[in-house]
């Protein structure tokens, strides 16, 4: 009988072990090797990645597993605590839906038919279609595309290596037009609030209690405590607001309050004249930009009273110096939202809130201390971990976003981040030219960019698509191939740099060995790749030991002691504000060569003449039967990165639409009643939740639901995915238009 | 003076961001879809735009009157000497009376042992070894205090001097060690 | 039962439940000829299993089809069917809990531990049937039925009906034919 040989050979062939198929996983082994592998309990101190915020934290973990994820109680800044998101990483780390193996696709894209093959096949594969495209079309039609993070750079190695020069983050959905914002002002955007010592916080929609950075809210938390006042402007009334004063202001109309309060500050004279006379450059044609800008203009654009204006700019001038507007996160609301975050830096420029207690600063890594005769010697600044590298071929072709290219508008768009939303239209439109080849790692540009129907559209029309996550992602379910990461909490990464007020440097550990085995780390993946590429010696470090070995030792901190405590700050240093004994003292922001901080930006004049000073631009607001669609984080999720976790999912498995309970009214739909969303030719199924902490003309959701992969099979088709309904457009600095879009909602 | 263990909620302090209850899942192994303490909104109330929200916390009150510990036929509930009500697993039968006697819905019954369970103070976990309960530690708004009362240089009888305290039904005559100071909400 | 055909069952299961591998997939015909000599009452789940063998010829398209079914059912994203005992014994619905140590440390006792490159936790579906085939090489009896009654059998009641409903070409009726040999 064939069957006897076939089983047979395999119980009864050679050796102690079954060699048959996917057998042979267990060994005989003799009970002293047993004895030694008894592990006990042990603590690790590492670097939480539930979010990008990158708290400290440590992994309490008890034969080899781990039970429990701490704060570390060492850190001060985050008072030894981690969000909910952050203790939930056990159960990401131990889900069964993680991906466990590389994969190919066999179906069609969209079908969800995939194989499992080897990693060896799997970069074998990608390095055939890469080298396909770059001789079909040119390195340039491949892009890259991550979640900024400290091991992205192993992923834009490859796009530095091939020549491709369009490398992009997801930023531009996010904090892209502060960043933009910052880099015209002070010439870099390294800059930091010093949240806990201010004695009055305006911000315009920064919710510091649903988009969770611990030490941000301990800050807050702290300054409220001591009696400060928080103002949230916000057409949502979002936990900050219920912290604060709630200023419901009308959507797209922020910079209308910024303007107004520059002409209040200057008409009463409540602005700090030596500042800006010492630090700053043209101011006389922001005197100019607000000269009409008045409370009672202001009132009709914003829906705030004069009056309300009027009291806030006063009692927050009289808390000059300590006191600043908050410059935003996920603010990327309207075309030209960067100029909104001018103003409000101009602003905080005009309490001459620079480095001093409760105002702005710049963040004080090591490298920053050196000018410095008795800072200096407290920290010194670490190096690189690549080794020796060869030239990299200079891209033929400029980018697809035209980013950073002086005296044109993409001067304003960020050339680390890029405008990732023209991908699909450089996918689609073949403009400026055609892209053929994406590669993602860590990013859901299904959820996580605008349009998401055309986002899969172009994915349709692409030669090769690779997505390396830990989930089966919306975006990896249409890839071609999907590369399975390991998690944060097993892996290395380069140092991380959380310097505030005084430098601090991270580690992420492994704290436990992989839990399935043919994951692999970021940094372990590329390096292969780069090999299979023939662009190997891009790659020159044997593994992260010894890279993190080369980063620290210019900084003299060993990579034992950063092992064992997670985390190196200067012991005996106090924080440092440059201006904090002098008011005088010479203060440049670190990357600015003039020493001037730019009210008026000579470069942003050159790229878009009339633009060089922020310049109100009036949107449309939403007609009769419209609204219009806001959308926000909450404090048990991360963007699009968590709604498949376990126990977040537990928590908040379904979002739902926030609408005023007057406007319900009129369209007759009542709390928990079945919408249907429509904007433009896009609709989403919903549900409603008719509220009062909300404007009349908005309405609201949560972000990151209505997954569209039934691979992230809890948060799978749960809830309204807000990308859905807005339409791909790329704001001035690059950033995505999140506020733009008016929606009509029927009861169904 | 014997211990009292207590906790203090500082309501104004608290932004409803779970930290506590996932910290608590953790530490006590408590299964899937089960809490021993939540943080639900109370609010918004109010009219647009006139709004008011906060979290209050829920757990178990640790009543020193604890009216499950009067009902339980096994003694499986208990208080012990630094005033916390525990329940031993290995005694608990399962009959459910002190899930009907306790005021504050704060037991359940728990998947993975079939016994009852609810907040321990994270007593023998961590107290006993100096920690503060799990979900004090991992505090990010810092609205949480844990310690002994019946000791006025502790931090949370210092709280208690400071500030009005308030106890959660106090009709019932739980005389509760769970505090909410309501200093400072809006 | 001989007790190597008892192992040779054993094993013949495990292979399915592992990954899908050409050196199993392309002998499906023969795993099929023991099941059908040695389980009986399994005529319904055993015809499927030829027709499959007939509309799909050891080869390429075969092993495909079996990922397309395999990747749902238990290995990515929606993992239908997790194939780890701790999912359904342990509590709190990950892998690596209470009832993967038990399971280990039950290897080890035996003499047995998963080796350095082992693909799998020791709690998988295979690995456990796998170890049940050792066991019943090694004549391990006693060892034998006391994983079986304390391990196989409470993690079976609960995957194979899911494997079953799950519908899935293949493994929907193997589960069926090794409910009826164990839990039958
Ligand atoms: S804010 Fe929370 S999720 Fe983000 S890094 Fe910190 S602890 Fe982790
Ligand atoms: S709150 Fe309920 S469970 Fe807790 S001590 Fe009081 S009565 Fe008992
Ligand atoms: S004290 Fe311990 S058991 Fe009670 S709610 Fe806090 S963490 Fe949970
Ligand atoms: S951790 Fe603290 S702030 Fe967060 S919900 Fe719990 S009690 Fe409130």
């Amino acid at each position: 009988m064939r069957r006897r040989q076939f089983l047979k050979g395999a119980l009864y062939g050679t050796g102690s072990m079954i060699a048959l198929g996917g057998c042979g996983s267990l060994t005989k082994v003799d009970q002293k090797t047993l004895a030694a592998n008894q592990i006990a309990e042990k603590t690790v101190y590492s670097t939480c990645e539930m979010c990008t915020s990158r708290c400290t934290m440590a992994a309490k973990v008890r034969d080899g597993k781990v039970i429990k994820i701490e704060g570390n109680p060492n850190d001060s800044s985050t008072a030894g605590t981690v969000c909910a998101r952050g203790s939930a990483g056990v159960s990401l780390l131990y889900d069964p839906q993680r991906i466990k193996k590389p994969m190919i696709r066999t179906g069609e894209r969209g079908t969800g038919k995939f194989k499992e093959v080897s990693w060896d096949e799997a970069y074998t594969f990608i390095a055939d279609k890469v080298t396909q495209i770059q001789q079909n079309y040119g390195p340039e039609a491949i892009a890259f595309a991550s979640r900024i993070n400290p091991q992205d750079a192993f992923f834009r190695q490859i796009a530095k290596a091939i020549g491709s020069p369009n490398t992009f983050s997801h930023e531009a959905t996010c904090p892209m037009t502060k960043t933009t914002a910052l880099e015209m002002t002070f010439g870099n955007p390294w800059i930091a609030a010093d949240y806990g010592n201010a004695k009055y916080i305006i911000t315009s929609g920064r919710n510091f209690f649903e988009g969770i950075h611990v030490s941000m809210v301990k800050g807050v938390m702290k300054a409220v405590q001591n009696g400060a006042k928080l103002v949230v402007l916000d057409p949502r009334f979002s936990v900050t607001a219920a912290k604060g004063e709630w200023v419901p202001i009308k959507g797209a109309t922020d910079l209308a309050f910024f303007m107004a309060m520059a002409n209040i500050m200057i008409k009463e004279n409540l602005y700090d004249k030596d500042f800006i006379e010492n630090y700053t450059e043209g101011f006389d044609k922001w005197v100019e930009a607000v000269k009409d800008k008045t409370p009672e203009w202001a009132e009709k654009e914003t829906g705030i009273p004069k009056e309300k204006i009027i009291e806030i700019t006063r009692d927050f001038a009289a808390k000059r110096p300590n006191a600043l507007v908050e410059f935003g996160w996920r603010t990327p609301w309207t075309p030209n939202d960067y100029q909104c975050r001018r103003a409000i830096l101009i602003i905080n420029l005009m309490m001459g809130n620079w480095e001093v207690p409760g105002g702005y600063y710049q963040k004080k890594g090591a490298g920053v201390l050196q000018p410095f005769p008795d800072q200096a010697g407290y920290a010194k600044p670490t190096g690189g971990g690549y080794g020796p590298m060869p030239p990299a071929p200079k891209p033929s072709k400029g980018r697809i976003d035209g980013a950073g290219v002086k005296g044109t508008p993409g001067i304003l768009i960020p050339v680390a981040d890029g405008a990732v939303g023209q991908i699909p239209e450089s996918i689609l439109t073949e403009k400026p030219y055609a892209i053929k080849g994406w590669l993602v790692h860590r990013f859901n540009p299904v959820i996580s960019m605008t349009e998401s129907e055309r986002i899969i559209e172009s994915f349709k029309k692409l030669d090769l698509l690779v997505t390396c996550d830990v989930y089966m992602t919306d975006t990896a379910y249409y890839s071609d191939v999907v590369l399975p990461e390991c998690t944060y909490l097993e892996r290395y990464e380069p140092i991380i740099d959380q310097s505030g007020l005084i430098p601090k440097i991270q580690l992420r550990q492994p704290v436990v060995p992989l839990v399935y085995p043919d994951t692999k780390p970021a940094w372990l993946i590329y390096k292969e790749l780069g090999q299979k590429m023939g662009i190997g010696d891009f790659f020159s470090f044997k593994d992260m030991e010894e890279f993190l070995e080369r980063q620290l030792k210019p900084s003299g901190i060993a990579f034992d002691q950063m092992k064992e405590k997670g985390f190196w700050s200067p012991a005996d240093m106090k924080p440092f504000y440059m201006r904090g004994k002098d008011p005088k003292a010479p203060a440049a922001p670190s990357l600015n060569e003039k020493g001037k901080m730019h009210i008026f930006s000579h470069e942003i004049e050159e790229a878009i003449p009339g633009q060089g000073i922020p310049v109100y631009t009036k949107y449309p607001q939403p007609g009769e039967g419209e609204f219009r669609f806001v959308q926000g984080k909450v404090a048990v999720h991360t963007n699009a990165g968590t709604h498949n976790v376990p126990v977040l999912n537990e928590l908040m498995p379904t979002n739902s639409l926030w609408i005023n309970s007057v406007s319900a009214t009129k369209l007759g739909i009542k709390d928990g009643d079945n919408i249907v969303i429509t904007a433009g030719k896009y609709e989403h199924k919903g549900v409603a939740k008719v509220t009062e902490a909300i404007r009349p003309d908005t309405v609201f959701c949560y972000h990151g639901f209505g997954r569209i992969s039934p691979g992230l099979k809890r948060a799978y088709g749960k809830g309204i995915n807000d990308n859905k309904l807005i339409p791909n457009a790329i704001g001035e600095s690059g950033n995505v238009v999140t506020s733009m879009t008016f929606v009509k909602i029927r009861k169904v | 003076m014997a211990k009292q263990y207590a906790m203090i909620v500082q309501v104004a302090k608290c932004i409803g961001c779970q930290a506590c209850t996932v910290a608590c899942k953790f530490q006590n192994e408590v299964p899937d879809g089960q809490y021993r303490t939540k943080t639900p909104a109370i609010g918004p109330k109010g009219t647009y735009p006139n709004l008011s929200l906060f979290f209050e916390k829920e757990a178990c009150q640790m009543c020193k009157n604890a009216p499950c510990v009067k009902v339980c036929p096994t003694r499986a509930s208990y208080k012990n000497e630094d005033g916390v009500v525990l329940v031993d697993v290995d005694k608990c039968v399962g009959c459910k009376y002190c899930m009907t006697a306790c005021p504050y819905d704060a037991r359940f019954t728990n998947a993975k042992t079939g016994a009852v369970d609810k907040c321990s103070f994270c007593y023998e976990i961590r107290v006993g070894n100096g920690q503060k309960p799990a979900c004090v530690s991992t505090c990010v708004g810092g609205a949480l205090e844990f310690g002994n009362i019946n000791d006025s240089n502790s931090d949370a009888a210092k709280l208690l001097a400071k500030y009005k305290a308030q106890v959660r039904k106090p009709e019932f005559g739980t005389i509760p060690n769970v505090y909410y100071i309501y200093e400072g909400v809006k | 039962m001989k007790e190597s055909t008892t192992a040779e069952l054993y094993l013949s299961f495990a292979t399915i439940f592992h990954r899908p591998h050409p050196e199993v997939v392309n002998h499906l015909e023969e795993l099929i000829e023991l099941w059908e000599e040695e389980i009986p009452d399994i005529m319904e789940p055993l015809a499927a299993l030829k027709k499959f063998c007939q509309i799909y010829a050891p080869g390429e398209t075969r092993i495909n089809t079996l990922w397309e079914h395999y990747i749902p059912l238990f290995e990515t994203g929606s993992v239908e069917a997790p194939p780890f005992a701790s999912i359904y014994l342990s509590g709190d619905g990950l892998v690596l809990g209470t009832e993967t140590i038990a399971v280990q440390t039950f290897y080890n006792s035996a003499g047995y531990a998963m080796g350095e490159k082992a693909e799998q936790l020791p709690d998988h579906l295979a690995i456990e049937l796998e170890f049940l085939a050792l066991l019943a090489r090694d004549g391990e009896e006693v060892l034998l039925e006391n994983f079986r009654q304390k391990h196989l059998i409470p993690f079976l009641t609960k995957i194979l009906p899911r494997i079953k409903n799950g519908s899935r070409p293949v493994y929907s009726s193997v589960a069926q034919i090794l409910q009826s040999w164990q839990l039958g």
